[in-house]
């Protein structure tokens, strides 16, 4: 079920009404919760909520286990399993195909073949996401930062919350589990915040990524672009990729401060970052916090010197590749963000009275991730052969005036809002306005979104990972 | 024990649900009042390449734009027919305008755009020139409602009256919002942007060769190609002598079947369509009929099954120059 289609519209209905009837029973409440969400979810495939229950289940009772045992190798054992199922589960989605495909290959290199044909796996919605938070919950009680939860029903409502239960915020236990153990309040702000980051969300979601899709789509269609259409084409994709996926973090935390729940925080202007370890702080936060956490502190973080690091930095990045799946595209798009931070971190430690100025930074920065971006969309290496060298050829293709004045029209409302923000410090700036003011605005918002509403709504980009 | 609560005073409630909708609700008279004000311009059909193609010759038909030589069918003549180059190529020069449309239409809508064409500009058509592909012929095309819908996207003031719009685009006026501004500020990409990259790009080009339209592509014949078995439908014979009384006097009917790819002609084919061609002309009452003209051309010709490429438009274009000035001197 997508946010931005009608069926959410009438599940939402519904939804809101059971839960302000369950009011006087959080249990009930949670139960709702669980119910709804198991709905949402299965309404895109039935047969894989049995994944998402057997995922909560599993790491429930690890979690139990760990209260339980106080001998180590036990402990360790237990987060093993964990790990086991929770990255085991979306591996063999993803990456099971390629890799028979890859072994098959080589293997006909000495005259071995096998006839294997693809599995083909559906990849369950959101399995990247639950997974890793319903992940995080059992490494956080083995590392005793986060009680044990004795509470079956709290657990469930907490790995398959709705609102981001398909491509997050992926929340920590520390944040969102008490939440479910709570009485929470939902107050005329919380509701002025939630309707505000529904309309955003949507306006960007339904209006601006949906436009600028087709823009992308064009310029990375064309055979050998010469470099106008590959940099305005990358511009195009990279509004869109951040349009699309903030949207639907913005939608996620609206809907659950309606609830009267607080998600994270998980895109903070992006595209304003001065250095690539900064573009880290501010996009996709959840996961890269996410990576920061149970990836690069294990693996021995800051700690070890400078060589160590960089391989850390270089490892967890070239896994938040794979993360997006099993094509050598996302590989080398993490790999060229892990570059990116090892010369940064490297450039900072070198250089510490050699500061940029912020206009050079930034703009260097700008061309960094934008040329990620080409990595990430480019379909094939050939493509990005071809794209890159494409960067050295000036041909203009005859449409490039109506796609500049396209990008341009498009970029214009997010780049007021973004200016707006970063100006004021503050993302939920609009909601200060006068109130006849924000009604005008939010008004804007709607009517638009009601004018580019589809019946066949493109699904999420973050969908697919 | 308590789940949770709803604070604060019903006043700030209402402040914060009424904000969007109250905001909504201005916009919405504003729009409305605007347009019963006359103050927006004319709704612009650019979701796709057909609307477009549509509303351009809906405006050029209602425009004082005369011609000579009127080019009339489905699309197989929009994209097969160079207008500009067929006006140099025929004796005298005489203006040509290419107003094909589509096959769904049917001949109802080919007479209604004729008409509408001679209401704006009376006088001055010579010969109308019929040309269609042979599936045409068999009638099945034609969608029940085409006159209609031509209508309601030809009439910039019927545009958005599309009963299946939703009610809340239409109150709401996101529809005027949509149609009459925002189509204005952005223009619609066509997927894969190909020559004219946005539907802007194809009204510039519609405009520059006086409603001609060229289809890029390759034409690759299936494996093991279907070929169709073309006939007549007795169901186009009403429609057919209606057509007819749409001629002006004193002007020409010209009919003709459009060439198809070789690699899909059945056995006999161009006999087959000369005595197609024949046998409608019993209903229509052409002045001539176009057997002196290609039946097939080369696969290299087309884009589609049914629409000649570039190569192929200009191919054609001197065949049917030569066809006309041997048919109907000069």
């Amino acid at each position: 079920m997508l946010f931005h289609s009608n069926d959410f519209l009438h599940f939402l209905v519904f939804f809101v009404l059971a839960y302000f009837l369950v009011q006087w029973s959080r249990l009930s409440r949670n139960a709702v919760i669980v119910l709804g969400s198991y709905v949402f979810y299965g309404w895109w495939d039935y047969r894989f909520v049995g994944l998402l229950f057997l995922t909560s289940v599993v790491d429930y009772s690890c979690g139990l286990a760990l209260g339980r045992y106080a001998s180590d190798a036990v402990r360790k054992l237990l987060v093993a399993a964990s790990v086991l199922i929770n990255l085991g589960l979306p591996a063999t989605f993803k990456y099971l195909d390629f890799f028979r495909e890859s072994l098959a290959s080589q293997l006909a290199l000495f005259g071995l073949d096998l006839d294997w044909a693809p599995l083909g796996f559906v990849l369950p919605v959101g399995i990247s996401f639950y997974t890793f938070q319903s992940l995080s919950y059992v490494v956080d009680v083995y590392r005793r930062v986060v009680p044990v939860t004795r509470n079956l029903v709290a657990y469930l409502a907490y790995v398959s919350f709705f609102p981001q239960l398909v491509a997050g915020p992926i929340e920590r236990a520390t944040r969102l589990l008490p939440q479910f153990n709570q009485r929470l309040s939902i107050d005329p702000g919380k509701v002025d915040r939630g309707i505000w980051l529904v309309l955003w969300g949507l306006f960007k979601k339904v209006v601006l990524a949906d436009n600028f899709a087709p823009l992308a789509d064009m310029a990375f269609a064309q055979e050998a672009p010469g470099a106008p259409l590959v940099v305005l084409g990358t511009i195009a994709f990279a509004f869109q990729i951040y349009c699309d996926f903030s949207a639907y973090s913005d939608i996620a935390r609206g809907l659950a401060n309606l609830l009267g729940f607080e998600l994270m925080l998980n895109f903070n202007l992006p595209y304003s970052a001065t250095s690539v370890r900064d573009f880290w702080r501010r996009w996709h936060i959840s996961l890269s916090t996410w990576l920061r956490d149970y990836v690069y502190v294990p693996l021995g973080g800051n700690r070890r010197g400078a060589p160590r690091i960089y391989l850390n930095l270089g490892v967890t990045m070239l896994l938040a590749g794979l993360w997006h799946g099993a094509a050598l595209n996302f590989v080398l798009w993490g790999g060229w963000h892990g570059l990116g931070l090892i010369v940064n971190r490297a450039w900072t430690a070198w250089g510490r009275s050699r500061r940029l100025p912020a206009w050079g930074a930034w703009s260097l920065t700008t061309i960094f991730v934008l040329y990620g971006w080409l990595l990430f969309r480019a379909g094939s290496v050939d493509q990005i052969w071809q794209l890159t060298t494409g960067l050295a050829r000036w041909s203009a293709t005859p449409w490039l005036g109506p796609f500049l004045v396209n990008l341009s029209v498009l970029s214009l409302p997010l780049a007021l809002m973004q200016v707006w923000q970063a100006r004021s410090g503050d993302l939920l700036v609009a909601l200060k306005l006068p109130w006849w003011a924000k009604a005008m605005l939010e008004g804007l918002l709607l009517l638009a979104i009601v004018a580019y509403w589809e019946p066949d709504a493109a699904p999420f980009i973050y969908f697919q990972f | 024990m308590r789940s949770h609560d709803y604070l604060g005073p019903a006043r700030e409630w209402i402040r914060a649900l009424a904000a969007p909708l109250t905001g909504i609700t201005v916009l919405a008279a504003l729009l409305h009042g605007a347009q019963g004000l006359g103050l927006l311009p004319p709704a612009r059909p650019t979701d796709n390449t057909d609307e477009t193609l549509m509303a351009f010759k809906g405006q050029l038909i209602r425009s004082h734009h005369p011609a000579e030589v009127i080019l009339l069918g489905d699309s197989s003549c929009g994209t097969g027919v160079e207008a500009p180059l067929l006006r140099r190529l025929l004796p005298g020069n005489p203006r040509v305008l290419n107003l094909g449309l589509y096959i769904g239409f049917g001949l109802d809508v080919y007479g209604d755009v004729l008409s509408t064409y001679l209401e704006h500009n009376p006088g001055t058509v010579n010969w109308v020139v019929l040309l269609v592909n042979p599936q045409f012929l068999m009638n099945n095309s034609a969608a029940p409602d085409a006159l209609d819908y031509w209508q309601r996207i030809a009439q910039p003031d019927r545009y958005g009256q599309d009963p299946q719009r939703h009610w809340l685009t239409r109150w709401s006026g996101a529809e005027l919002l949509k149609d009459r501004l925002f189509k204005r500020l952005l223009p619609t990409p066509i997927p894969g942007g190909g020559l004219y990259g946005f539907t802007s790009g194809l009204a510039q080009y519609l405009a520059d060769h006086e409603g001609s339209m060229v289809d890029v592509g390759k034409f690759h014949p299936p494996a093991h190609p279907i070929l169709d078995q073309y006939t007549l439908s007795p169901t186009l014979e009403k429609p057919s002598r209606d057509f007819r009384r749409r001629i002006p006097a004193g002007a020409k009917l010209v009919v003709g079947i459009m060439p198809i790819p070789a690699s899909v002609c059945p056995p006999g084919y161009a006999e087959q369509r000369d005595q197609l061609l024949r046998a409608w002309n019993q209903w229509m009452g052409a002045d001539h009929v176009l057997t002196n003209s290609p039946a097939r051309m080369s696969d290299n010709c087309f884009a589609t099954r049914t629409h000649p490429n570039e190569v192929g438009q200009t191919l054609y274009t001197h065949q049917l120059a030569r066809s006309l000035t041997q048919a109907l001197g000069p």
